[in-house]
């Protein structure tokens, strides 16, 4: 960010554009020449490194048709670069400065007036403290910024110099701006990592779907009522977040002296700004990734998809944990931890605004607050750890009924694609499967073996004599299986009433 | 029955500088908006005082989780002999509701109808003044008069107390935190608050007493108009001349003018010939600071433009900067040994020249924490008789027996010119003020020199 005297802009009409640094020759020139004379200054004072900027700003300015305000811009930013001390003196300076002051107004009660007056007043403090006048008017001068030394400079080159320059430079342009609306077509984890920040910086927004991604316009509080430049600041700091999306538009309100402007910036433009690559914040992520890894690797013909794209209801952004993938069949999984009964119905209140979405609330008995009486249908109760059967249990009903092509050379179909006259001859049922006989009586010899077994060495076995994966789940039930948890894996565990 | 009831109760809540209210209520129809975000409405939280009032005048039941005071209570230690001025602009202050500003001149004990002000809301009370020396300053009082821990916000502190006093860009900062946390706000130099930014210390802000303190309300740039929607009208006025030589100490301003060297004047006509000729050659006359607002704004455009106004800032420097003033001020320093005197300029460097010069002690905008203090320390306490500033302590100090002011070089503005004047009108037995005006001859600062001087013959409490 820059003073706002270094701001250029260009205005056309209603519109605003900041004047960018592009990577021209003669930009990238200045660049280096500036990076050059600020390490060179290491280890020299504030003041001699002003005294050689000084020096080459007419050329540089003039020569290379430079603007003084870019000039001064790419200044400001290499200024924040550096890391400056005091110089090392013998005494504390302003108790050296407080003893001469004191001295002068003793010996001529306010100032010394003539240079033989200053002399004495300069010696007397050398002679009490015992050090020399040159290291008295050293101390006295110490206090001065410009006398700061330089002890080191953080390098960056040139591209990346004019690349900070040009986010700056926004930035900037955004202190004035009333509101920010950005559209682009962004994922889970950056929805909720620029939301965070929204919300950290005391800020407000209100989402739309659009064809291509989210609308979201973001201003303050107080907006509403008076449009106040107060949330200028705090806007101008979402954009490093911004620039690094994929595809974007942002369009902005700046305050002028006498009319506002629009300021429109695409990703278009995107290589001309710094591009982050943000850490994941450490958060409790690693247990539902863990989760859909578990689950996908059961190949349940459902892909468990983390943090999916962010969903708008009634203008408020909400990510889901998990979306669950069947061909074009998209269910969302949200798994809440402490929760009443009131909070789960007003969670799915929300969620049945998002038009057209079907969803999955996964809440631990546990951890409820209040009776679990009276949960809505959506909700999914599982004890202490979300098992992927628990999760498949309450997808089953989503599962598109297909009109699945009779095909009697098939091992195992399910019952409701056959008529009863197949069933009888070449079938067995087996819960809601029609089982060839053969492949039935090889079930029917090893499946004890499956017990004690984890779910996917469940899965393996009944693969190795046959059976498919998408139907493992549903042979194991039908054969009187149930999966007991225990801590990370599911053991199979045989019901004490067979079916 | 009693469900019903709850149920038609209007509710109102704090939220970051505003207040939601969950019902539409047709007579606040000018401060309450729809806020389509929170599906609620809201208003500045300034209008708080104006909802409930309305509310409890319709018989509206409502539901108030608003303010959220800071708990306590204060008693004044002793009982501080009021001035007259000082009790009727209290009174008038109490009577308007503990609501406006009281107009009275520097040096005339604004800070006591602060206390007293505080003493008689008696709820938490935030105070708000420009610089850290006055913070300070209200600190130190407020501890004196009611034995209580003051919490301070400024000057890289950060704490919050049943009375707390900030400066004016940690109150801007801090506004949405501040807002539902005191009954009263003291606006020390209230005519600061009408600016863009801070005008959201008091917009943002619930507590439904405030009170403004200033010796100078009007503005320049017509801004004070506000005033009253932010803290209330002006309830009580007293100027310059009413009170001088009885409350204030009895003044005199003497100006002196400087001549250029030879050598200064060939630079000032050579440097006034550039801009004057780019102005001429572009048809623009500069008659006000609108006028030179623009052409700044022009010279960001091209290269003569940017020459044109280096040449007009030089020729400033110029005069501004004589060397003669250096002599004149070595001269009145020698005839006034021994006095308390503040030495006034517009530029740190020529602060800097004096001390290091003159080995005068110096309180710039870039002068450190410790450094600051101590020097004002000592310059209260007598070590010190001469201190060099810029513009920082134009408010900022409050030395009773500092007699002699000298500007060296300052701006066209009036209320600058007060401030600077105020800073030895402090009575004190047998003082006479004085304060000199150092102007170049034949230069741009003999225009402002007359403009400021108006200050005197205005009646706007001055």
């Amino acid at each position: 960010m820059l003073p706002s005297s270094l701001l250029r802009v260009r205005r056309v009409g209603s519109n605003i554009y900041p004047v960018f640094a592009g990577f021209s020759y003669s930009n990238l020139y200045v660049a280096d020449r500036l990076i050059n004379i600020f390490k060179l200054n290491i280890n020299k004072t504030l003041g001699e490194l002003h005294r050689s900027l000084e020096e080459v700003e007419a050329e540089l300015c003039d020569l290379y048709r430079i603007h003084y305000k870019l000039y001064r811009g790419l200044l400001a930013i290499l200024l924040r670069r550096i890391r400056t001390a005091k110089p090392k003196t013998a005494f504390n300076p302003i108790s050296v400065r407080m003893m001469l002051f004191k001295a002068s107004n003793m010996m001529f009660k306010g100032a010394a007036l003539t240079d033989d007056e200053r002399r004495r007043v300069i010696e007397y403090v050398a002679n009490d403290l015992g050090i020399s006048t040159s290291d008295v008017e050293k101390c006295f001068d110490a206090v001065y910024e410009e006398n700061e030394v330089i002890e080191g400079f953080e390098d960056i080159d040139s591209e990346t110099l004019l690349k900070q320059y040009n986010l700056s430079l926004t930035q900037t342009l955004l202190f004035k701006s009333l509101k920010l609306n950005i559209e682009s077509r962004i994922t889970g984890s950056e929805a909720k990592r620029l939301l965070w920040n929204v919300k950290r910086l005391g800020l407000l927004y209100f989402a739309e779907r659009i064809d291509d991604g989210l609308r979201i316009s973001i201003d303050g509080p107080a907006s509403i009522i008076r449009s106040v430049e107060r949330y200028g600041t705090s806007i101008a700091k979402l954009i490093p977040y911004i620039v690094s999306l994929n595809s974007w538009i942002i369009e902005a309100e700046i305050r002028g002296k006498n009319r506002n402007y629009k300021f429109t910036l695409t990703s278009s433009q995107k290589k001309l700004f710094p591009q982050f690559k943000w850490v994941e914040e450490a958060y409790d992520s690693r247990l539902e990734e863990d989760f859909a890894r578990r689950f996908n690797s059961l190949n349940l013909g459902w892909r468990l998809l983390r943090e999916p794209e962010p969903l708008v209801a009634n203008g408020s952004i909400f990510i889901p944990d998990f979306a669950a993938l069947m061909d074009d069949v998209k269910i969302y999984i949200e798994i809440v931890g402490f929760w009443t009964s009131e909070y789960l119905k007003r969670k799915i209140e929300k969620l049945r605004m998002v038009k057209g979405v079907n969803m999955i609330v996964a809440a631990d008995e546990s951890l409820s607050c209040s009776s679990i009486a009276d949960i809505p249908h959506e909700v999914i109760l599982f004890k202490n750890r979300l098992s992927p059967a628990d999760i498949l249990l309450a997808l089953r009903k989503y599962e598109k009924k297909r009109e699945e092509a009779v095909d009697l050379d098939k091992p195992i179909l399910k019952i409701k694609n056959l008529n009863s006259k197949n069933i009888g001859k070449e079938y067995k049922v087996v819960g809601s499967l029609a089982v060839k006989k053969d492949l039935a009586e090889i079930i029917d010899k090893t499946i004890e073996e499956i017990n004690g077994k984890t779910i996917a060495e469940a899965i393996d076995k009944l693969r190795e004599i046959g059976v498919e994966e998408r139907y493992a789940i549903d042979i194991i039930e039908a054969y009187g299986f149930k999966v007991k948890w225990r801590g990370l894996e599911g053991i199979m565990e045989k019901k004490q009433s067979t079916p | 029955m009693l469900m019903l009831l709850l149920y038609l109760m209007v509710k109102l809540t704090y939220d970051r500088g505003t207040v939601l209210v969950d019902e539409w209520i047709p007579q606040l129809h000018d401060v309450l908006k729809w806020d389509y975000r929170v599906k609620a409405f809201r208003a500045l939280a300034v209008d708080y005082y104006k909802i409930r009032s309305v509310l409890e005048s319709f018989s509206i039941e409502f539901e108030d989780n608003v303010l959220e005071p800071i708990l306590g209570s204060v008693a004044l230690r002793r009982r501080y002999r009021l001035r007259e001025y000082q009790e009727e602009a209290l009174k008038a202050w109490i009577k308007n509701g503990c609501r406006g500003v009281v107009v009275l001149p520097t040096g005339t004990g604004k800070t006591i109808i602060g206390v007293y002000a505080i003493a008689n809301v008696n709820g938490s009370s935030l105070v708000v003044a420009p610089t850290i020396e006055l913070v300070y300053q209200w600190r130190d009082k407020l501890v004196e008069a009611f034995n209580i821990d003051v919490g301070v916000y400024g000057g890289g502190e950060k704490r919050i107390g049943f009375i707390t006093v900030s400066t004016y860009d940690s109150a801007y900062l801090n506004a949405e935190y501040f807002g539902n946390k005191f009954k009263l706000i003291v606006f020390d130099e209230v005519h600061h608050l009408v600016s863009e930014g801070y005008r959201q210390i008091a917009e943002l802000n619930a507590a439904p007493f405030r009170l403004g303190l200033t010796a100078t309300p009007e503005r320049e740039d017509g801004r004070h108009v506000d005033l009253p929607m932010l803290v209330g009208n002006v309830v009580y006025r007293m100027g310059v001349k009413e009170l001088s030589g009885s409350f204030l100490a009895p003044f005199k301003i003497v100006k002196i003018p400087v001549e250029l060297t030879p050598t200064e004047r060939e630079k000032y006509n050579r440097l006034t010939d550039i801009y004057k000729s780019f102005l001429k050659s572009r048809g623009l006359r500069i008659r006000s600071l609108n006028d030179f607002q623009k052409f700044i704004l022009r010279s960001g455009l091209d290269s003569e433009a940017r020459q044109a106004l280096l040449a007009w800032h030089e020729s400033r420097m110029v005069a501004l900067n004589a060397e003669g003033k250096i002599r004149v001020l070595k001269d009145l320093l020698a005839k006034h040994r021994g006095e308390k005197i503040i030495i006034f300029t517009e530029y740190n460097d020529v602060v800097h020249r004096i001390s290091r010069e003159l080995i005068i002690p110096e309180i710039t905008h870039k002068t450190g924490g410790e450094e600051r203090e101590r020097t004002l320390r000592m310059f209260r306490d007598g070590v010190f008789n001469v201190i060099a500033t810029s513009k920082v302590l134009e408010e900022g100090i409050d030395v009773p027996d500092a007699s002699v002011a000298i500007i060296i070089s300052g701006t066209g503005s009036r209320r600058e010119f007060i401030q600077r004047l105020g800073r030895i009108l402090r009575p004190k037995d047998g003082k006479q003020a004085i304060l000199y005006e150092l102007v170049t001859k034949g230069t741009l600062e003999t225009k402002s020199s007359r403009k400021r001087r108006k200050a005197l013959e205005l009646g706007s409490g001055v």
